[in-house]
């Protein structure tokens, strides 16, 4: 109750001005499409993972592949250390199924574990050399 | 180089024919089919209790990527016996 009170203290309405919107990325321009997608491309952190975002997006795949790449790059899949920080695991069940007693995370099931995510980096060589 | 992380791997493995565009998202298929074929066994792992050999996996990226670019592009029209046997040419790349 008080708190509203004093919210409500510190606004001096101006019964003389017509109400309107504001845009506060560019107060004096107002809001434009462009302004708001520069703003969402810049303001994340991982630049570099927006900048291969547009390779995901092969039109010859169908659309379920790249929404899975999509959330592989972002680090959105259900991977089993994902499940934990969202509480729906308990710790002890954070290894990897191919038995290498590694934490299952995107990168050790996709890159490093040697049970199944070595075949992205294997595909080549092995089209190479048949 | 082993790439840091996934997306810099993506980017690695498309590049690695240059910059080319068509043979690029040629590769950027098979990079797709790989990382979904290692889901799905990851998955067939977990909840039923199957498991692929790392030929099996690999024949399954090879016949995916097959039906995707049959399906989806224009004048691609390889038999799958000569895709099989060696597909990098119809990428337009050789070795």
């Amino acid at each position: 109750m008080w708190e509203c009170c004093d919210i409500l203290s510190y606004i001096v309405l101006q019964p003389t001005h017509l109400d309107r919107w504001i845009w506060h990325l560019h107060a004096s321009n107002g809001y434009k499409v462009t302004n708001a997608y520069n703003h969402l491309l810049t303001s994340t952190s991982n630049n570099l993972a927006i900048t291969h975002m547009t390779e995901i997006w092969n039109k010859e795949v169908p659309l379920k592949i790249s929404l899975f790449a999509w959330r592989l790059l972002r680090d959105r899949l259900p991977t089993t250390d994902n499940l934990i920080k969202r509480h729906i695991l308990h710790l002890n069940a954070q290894l990897c199924v191919g038995g290498c007693d590694m934490i299952e995370d995107a990168k050790h099931l996709f890159l490093s574990c040697d049970f199944v995510g070595k075949l992205v980096m294997l595909f080549l060589t092995v089209l190479v050399t048949t | 180089m082993f790439p840091k992380n996934v997306s810099d791997h993506l980017y690695q493995f498309d590049t690695f024919s240059g910059f080319f565009n068509n043979k690029r998202s040629s590769l950027n298929l098979i990079w797709l089919s790989c990382v979904w074929v290692i889901w799905l066994e990851r998955n067939a792992q977990i909840f039923h209790q199957k498991e692929a050999s790392f030929n099996q996996l690999l024949d399954t990226v090879k016949l995916q990527s097959y039906w995707w670019l049959k399906a989806n592009r224009l004048g691609f029209v390889f038999s799958y016996h000569s895709w099989w046997l060696n597909p990098l040419p119809y990428f337009g790349i050789f070795m």
